[in-house]
């Protein structure tokens, strides 16, 4: 081995690690300076033996009224949209949604990059809101603990807490379970 | 076993005896010949005991891991991933160059490790595709700067994994390509393996990808495509074989393998031209037989031996108890070897 060689090594592991670490902090400052928004949650599955602890987020609500879902299923011409949110009362709803951020502005704000997929029947149509987030791993202690919460009798509001950025783009903040919030900070576990 | 020092010494005896050497070069010509490093019981014992000091290390940091805060466990990776690299470099800068490679392929598998564990701590969204080539590039990164051939085999594994998620992508036919090269220049026998299989691997993905899928016929037609410029391959490798050109002969023994199974698969679904192509499966392998005896070259006749396996198991399968039919096809590809051996065999004598 040549005397530069064990130099390069170091250099471009140094280059490596700081280029996660630059990842690590971009994502943490878009998180903090993007819009909150809290979005109801349905179905969880606090633990997989493969992906460790987590809890399974499916952003599923009622269809707005008057909401354009005639058939079950992804339209092909909704793919890679952009959402409109409005605040109903203590959380989120999907507002509508548009091919462009300034079309799905007027439906209600904040809006953010993501799919409608519809459900269930015609008569009671639900939605599915597809925005890149689909999981909150959390500690083995912390999601038993959510597992247990949700599991009680009683109609739990589960909400989860999305920064949206500038660019549209959804990062997750954190998880609140009947007004219990978890959040993702550097020093939490 | 016997070493090549023993072998030497046995042969030289036998040298010596038929007075083709002179008895006195004898002491002189094994002292050239280095003896075969051996590890002795307290060097064991140490390395045992590094392994079992790593397994508690990580035994006990994985009993804590939930418990730590998340700024911790990444600092954690960093700090695995930081000292892999280091370690390298200094195993590297004082000529143990084989420790070098593999704490470098150590830190490529830890930096993959840990773009999966950063976005399970923060909770990133990614995209897995994006996660498996970005530590490809990473490890292909390494493999560079150290001259790793540990590293660049994980940098083909990982960018093999991103061109398999969806969407599919032809990168590992470029990656092996370059791993081709690099096996060359760096006179790896471990690299050229790993870029022969890549090459394979890379080229069914970027037929996935660039070809466009028109069923059945285009699978067949893929398939025979692969197998033709596999074998077109493995005969330029076997040239440079011919020519000593290091690796060459991996190359040369995988891509022949890589030949047949496509070949194979071109055949495997579809009822047309079902008879020729098992004829001719037949036939190249017995042929591939003849040239790895030829050749002597095992990975070559082995590659032979299978696909003839695969052949006979084929015809079986697709005739059933049509027996005359199987021993016609048989009959007919004994009959060719046996031409085939009597011409070369007229040839050789004349």
């Amino acid at each position: 081995m040549t005397r530069m060689r064990p130099w390069l090594i170091i250099g471009a592991a140094l280059l490596l690690a700081a280029a996660l670490i630059l990842l690590v902090l971009r994502e943490y400052q878009a998180r903090q300076a993007g819009t909150e928004v809290a979005l109801r949650v349905q179905q969880v599955d606090p633990r997989s033996l493969l992906s460790g602890h987590y809890v399974q987020l499916n952003f599923i609500d009622a269809a707005p009224a008057g909401f354009d879902c005639d058939g079950i299923g992804l339209k092909p011409d909704q793919t890679r949209s952009w959402i409109a949110l409005r605040w109903n009362g203590d959380h989120h709803v999907l507002a509508g949604w548009a091919k462009t951020s300034a079309a799905a502005a007027k439906l209600g704000t904040p809006v953010l990059r993501g799919d409608v997929l519809c459900l269930g029947s015609t008569e009671a149509p639900q939605v599915e809101m597809k925005i890149g987030i689909d999981r909150f791993h959390a500690a083995q202690k912390e999601a038993e603990a959510l597992e247990a919460l949700m599991r009680r009798p009683g109609d739990h509001a589960v909400l989860a807490l999305v920064s949206v950025g500038q660019d549209g783009r959804a990062r997750l903040a954190g998880l609140k379970v009947d007004g219990r919030e978890t959040r993702l900070d550097w020093f939490g576990r | 076993m016997a070493g090549y020092r023993e072998r030497l010494t046995a042969d030289l005896d036998l040298w010596i005896a038929a007075g083709l050497a002179p008895a006195g070069n004898r002491e002189a010509m094994l002292a050239m010949v280095a003896h075969p490093r051996r590890t002795d019981a307290a060097t064991a014992l140490v390395m045992i005991g590094a392994l079992l000091v790593g397994a508690a290390i990580i035994a006990l940091v994985a009993a804590n891991w939930d418990g730590l805060p998340r700024l911790a466990r990444f600092g954690l990776l960093i700090a695995a991933f930081l000292g892999a690299s280091g370690g390298a470099a200094l195993a590297g800068s004082r000529g143990r160059l084989n420790a070098a490679n593999a704490l470098l392929a150590v830190a490529a598998a830890l930096y993959a490790a840990t773009i999966g564990l950063t976005g399970q701590i923060f909770d990133i969204a990614g995209d897995p595709k994006t996660a498996a080539m970005g530590a490809g590039l990473a490890a292909g990164l390494l493999s560079l700067v150290g001259r790793s051939s540990g590293a660049a085999i994980a940098a083909l594994v990982l960018i093999g994994c991103g061109d398999f998620a969806a969407p599919t992508s032809g990168w590992l036919l470029l990656a092996g390509l370059t791993a081709v090269v690099a096996a060359r220049c760096w006179r790896s026998i471990p690299l050229a393996h790993g870029a022969g299989i890549a090459v394979i691997v890379g080229l069914a993905a970027a037929q996935m990808t660039f070809v466009p899928d028109h069923g059945t016929h285009g699978l067949q037609e893929r398939a025979l495509v692969a197998s033709a410029l596999l074998a077109m391959a493995a005969l330029g490798a076997r040239w440079l074989r011919g020519r000593e050109e290091p690796g060459a002969g991996v190359l040369y023994g995988w891509w022949v393998w890589g030949a047949l199974w496509a070949f194979a698969a071109a055949g495997l679904s579809g009822e047309d031209l079902r008879l020729v192509h098992r004829s001719l499966w037949l036939l190249i392998a017995g042929g591939v037989i003849a040239l790895g005896r030829h050749d002597r070259h095992a990975l070559v006749t082995a590659a032979g031996v299978a696909a003839l396996i695969g052949a006979v198991a084929a015809v079986m399968f697709d005739l059933g108890l049509d027996l005359v039919y199987a021993a016609a096809v048989f009959g007919l590809a004994a009959l060719a070897a046996l031409i085939a051996g009597w011409i070369l065999r007229r040839r050789s004598a004349a």
